[in-house]
């Protein structure tokens, strides 16, 4: 299996990396410019704080955060909660329209975020009659991270086996009690790194936000706004800001995903023998 | 009453009918094995028992009490399973004491029951292990335990074996049947293994596309064969092919230059098509040079292949008809490979059935 | 349990969210595309106008087939750069692999407008290139400033990504010992990778194709502050709609014949395809 050709390796190998320096390139720039006084070409950099203090201290930024976080973490709950669900049903009790379900479910992947934007908003404003809200915000960020939720679950999911419910329940273990004392201890990490993705993706989304919010503002949009003037070094420093917590929350994950395949990486040898 | 009555159970999925209208009471104390091939519905029928499935149609009674509507977890009974399936986030003896916690057991009884239980299976010194820090044998102990430990109505046992290895397996035979005996609780055994059937059971039930073939001690099972199904799946045979021929008490098959005879059985018939099988056990071989060819229940033959099994030989014999084989054990005479060999079996020992129609 | 309950929970409570909220709304963008907007006033009259509009004029049609080809090229690119880059995680990050892979999660999920304003840094005239060229006395590049390169620069960065993460997944879940296996049975390194690996990895590699064609083909933010004059593509027109020119019944007709393209693709890509030789196992078990 192992390619011996050293050319071979060595292209792979450059590839990988150059692709990482092009990833991260623009993300360490702005970080470099967001903690430095010549922000416009920051090397060597001159160290300031300036630009963050000015980032912190504007109050539409503050607001924006505030409705980002409610949108990201309700979002994200709800998707996460209702793909849990989709998933089990799924793998349970779909039975011969499995696939069925299984396109509608990921169907959302399909269809670009301006659209789901867009349409939501031509629901709500012209059938439902509804002005520009949170909740609906938060509804039609769901459906977005809903397919991704699922996704993630069901890699979770895929690797449970089913017929340890069947073990608890004989020995004397009611449907809720087997959930909550076999499936969900096995299957927590799927759940968190769901909630992980999701809320980040909920959190940084403008084009489904955008169109159902109206007025207010979100972290992504009031970036937009301001972007609509020419890049300024407050929008470097917004971005190094996320891009942090970003990077601290995958950080969580991996190591969740770490020590999760070590002790979850439960894999029954033989599939189930024919009835 | 018996403990445990199967009342006409079915289940069907789609249009097959995994299990179709199985009847039958087992009584407390008893080792059954229900023994079938890979499909025939005897893990349908264990899960349906279980509650695991919900029977099509058809009652489930257990002690007196009619279960059929009864959830698993409300059943009283425990189960051991192919896989083992123990729960991989908790240690051995959480395992154990899951069935107690369930049952809502004080902490001391709790306690008390899994040192019992890890004193009878020798699991003393793995109770912090998790279970993919043991052996396969280590595994399948800690399964039997968390059956044995509720102390349950039943145990229910769906191939527990199949996945150790050959030795492992027969010490495990010898100790299920111990703790079985020692309970005092049925235990109902599924297997398509007739070696595992036969070593611990005390009646069998052969299972063949759904139902119940025969239901009846394993001697029973091994030596009266009911049906032809039976004779080819339990044990190892001969079989052989022919038209029947009635003579007074007599029944003979002629054809593949072989005449069988045995006595006559009801419902077969005069000049009906018959398969005639003998146990490889049965068939006994004298050198050619002692003679006897071409009388009934003999066939002259070549050694081809002899295969030892340790206290029993093999021979793989060829003759006009085809292949034999005979089993014997290595304290009688024994043949080379290329000698010329009478093989010849007991009246008595031939089991005699109608082909069906449908059969080659 | 009662049999019929559970399915009604776990399958029943998602299905009649998605309904509510995604084909409702998507049925409703249908609606609104055959009615017509006038002064910023919704007239609720059948007809195909918009239609007609998006046909005749020309710029539509234009801003149609460059989305299509632009479109077209960055998810050609990020599949033929995905490749390489997925096969080297699984071949060469060892136990590193998933620090490798959430590592390309982490631009993905930081949101198009920080993307793009990061993006900005890089290519932008005041950006990380211009000032090295200008700090070394060249001229600036003009071909990475607001033009349609930059463009699709800007839109490989953002969906690159999701595509490596899908191949990664794919070949993760791919079976290296199929490979020992046909080089055991002759084949060389490349042929047991277009008979084994490639066919076996093709649902991924068109899912994750799928998954950057169906975005950039809707792209709106990418080509209006990279792209330049000449850059206007058919998600950024349709956004117009609803914004500036207030004509929503047109943005809606836009909007479906997006919806449309993208349908068309994956169901001529699952019609193409035999998925039992692409490595597709289906989901669920038992």
């Amino acid at each position: 299996m192992r390619i011996k050709i050293k050319p071979g390796k060595f292209a792979l190998l450059a590839t990988v990396a150059l692709s990482y320096l092009f990833l991260y390139l623009p993300v360490v720039h702005i970080g470099l410019a967001s903690f430095a006084r010549n922000s416009n070409f920051p090397y060597p950099p001159k160290w300031s704080l300036d630009i963050m203090a000015r980032l912190f201290s504007n109050s539409l930024y503050q607001t924006a955060l505030g409705n980002s976080l409610i949108i990201g973490i309700f979002a994200a709950l709800l998707s996460t909660a209702l793909a849990g669900l989709a998933t089990i049903g799924l793998m349970r009790h779909a039975g011969r329209r499995a696939p069925l379900y299984l396109a509608l479910f990921i169907a959302p992947l399909f269809v670009a975020e301006v659209l789901l934007g867009i349409s939501s908003l031509i629901f709500n404003g012209l059938f439902l009659g509804l002005q520009g809200n949170m909740v609906s915000a938060i509804l039609a960020n769901t459906v977005h991270c809903f397919s991704y939720a699922l996704l993630i679950i069901a890699t979770q999911l895929y690797r449970y086996d089913w017929r340890l419910d069947d073990a608890a329940m004989v020995f004397g273990a009611s449907p809720a009690r087997t959930f909550f004392e076999v499936t969900l201890p096995l299957i927590w990490p799927g759940l968190l790194g769901a909630f992980i993705v999701t809320f980040i993706m909920a959190f940084n989304n403008l084009e489904i936000s955008f169109y159902l919010l109206g007025a207010t503002p979100t972290l992504p949009s009031a970036a937009w706004g301001a972007l609509r003037y020419g890049v300024k070094p407050e929008l470097y420093a917004l971005a190094t800001c996320v891009n942090l917590i970003v990077f601290v929350l995958l950080a969580v994950m991996f190591v969740l995903m770490r020590t999760g395949l070590v002790t979850f990486g439960h894999r029954p040898e033989r599939e189930r023998s024919a009835v | 009453m018996a403990y445990i009555h199967l009342d006409g159970v079915s289940k069907q999925y789609g249009s097959v009918w995994a299990v179709d209208r199985v009847n039958m009471a087992i009584e407390k104390h008893e080792f059954v094995s229900l023994l079938g091939p890979s499909g025939s519905g005897k893990t349908t029928l264990l899960r349906i028992i279980a509650g695991l499935e919900r029977p099509t149609t058809g009652r489930v009674l257990i002690d007196g009490e009619d279960v059929t509507e009864l959830p698993p977890h409300k059943r009283g009974v425990a189960m051991v399973f192919q896989e083992f399936l123990l729960f991989p986030h908790r240690t051995v003896y959480e395992n154990l004491a899951f069935p107690l916690r369930m049952l809502k057991l004080p902490k001391s009884e709790i306690e008390a029951r899994v040192e019992w239980v890890v004193g009878i299976l020798a699991l003393r010194g793995l109770e912090k292990r998790y279970p993919n820090q043991l052996s396969g044998g280590q595994q399948q102990r800690v399964a039997l335990g968390r059956g044995l430990v509720g102390r349950p109505k039943v145990l229910l046992l769906d191939e527990p074996l199949a996945n150790l290895d050959r030795e492992l397996r027969q010490e495990m035979e010898v100790e299920i049947r111990k703790h079985q005996t020692d309970l005092g609780i049925p235990f109902i055994y599924v297997t398509h293994n007739q070696e595992e059937a036969l070593s611990m059971s005390d009646r069998i039930a052969v299972v063949r596309g759904g139902r119940i073939e025969d239901f009846a001690s394993r001697t029973d099972i091994y030596d009266r064969p009911k049906t032809a199904f039976i004779a080819q799946f339990v044990g190892r045979s001969n079989r052989f092919i022919g038209t029947a021929a009635t003579a007074g008490d007599t029944i003979s098959l002629s054809g593949e230059g072989v005449r069988i005879e045995t006595a006559t059985r009801p419902g077969i018939a005069d000049g009906e098509r018959v398969a005639a099988y003998v146990k490889n056990e049965k068939v006994r071989l004298r050198p050619a040079s002692a003679g006897g060819a071409g009388a009934a229940n003999t066939l002259a033959a070549t050694v081809r292949y002899v295969i030892l099994r340790g206290a029993y030989a093999e021979y793989v014999l060829g003759w006009s008809g085809g292949e034999l084989v005979a089993s014997r054990p290595r304290s009688e005479a024994e043949f080379t490979e290329g000698a010329e060999v009478v093989a010849f079996w007991d009246a008595a020992d031939v089991d005699l059935f109608p082909v069906p129609e449908d059969s080659r | 349990m009662k049999p019929r309950v559970a399915p009604a929970i776990f399958l029943g409570i998602p299905t009649v969210f998605l309904v509510g909220l995604f084909v409702l709304p998507l049925l409703s963008m249908l609606v609104l595309s055959v009615w017509r907007t006038e002064n910023y006033h919704i007239i609720r009259d059948f007809s195909f106008h918009n239609y007609e509009v998006l046909a005749t004029e020309g710029a539509y049609m234009t801003f149609l087939l460059r989305s299509l080809v632009m479109a077209s090229a960055v998810s050609l690119i990020c599949t033929l750069l995905a490749w390489p880059i997925a096969y080297g995680i699984t071949l060469y990050g060892g136990r590193y692999k998933l620090l490798f892979s959430l590592a390309f999660a982490v631009p993905f999920l930081t949101g198009e407008v920080l993307r793009i304003i990061a993006l900005q840094g890089l290519l932008g005239p005041l950006g990380l290139l211009n000032g090295v060229l200008l700090s070394l006395g060249a001229a600036p590049l003009r071909v990475i400033m607001y033009t349609n390169v930059a463009s699709a620069i800007g839109l490989v960065y953002l969906y690159l990504p999701i595509v490596v993460t899908v191949i990664y997944l794919s070949l993760l879940n791919f079976d290296q010992r199929l490979i020992d296996a046909a080089t055991i049975f002759g084949a060389s390194p490349a042929r047991a990778f277009f008979e084994v690996t490639w066919p076996l990895n093709l649902f991924g590699t068109l899912i994750g194709f799928a998954l950057c064609f169906i975005p950039c083909l809707s792209a709106t933010l990418a080509p209006r502050f990279l792209g330049g004059p000449n850059g206007t593509l058919y998600g950024m027109a349709m956004a117009q709609q609803f914004g500036e020119s207030g004509t929503w019944a047109l943005g809606a007709a836009m909007g479906v014949v997006l919806f449309a393209v993208s349908v068309l693709l994956v169901v001529g890509v699952a019609r193409l395809i035999d998925l039992r030789r692409t490595g597709f196992t289906g989901f669920g078990r038992g």
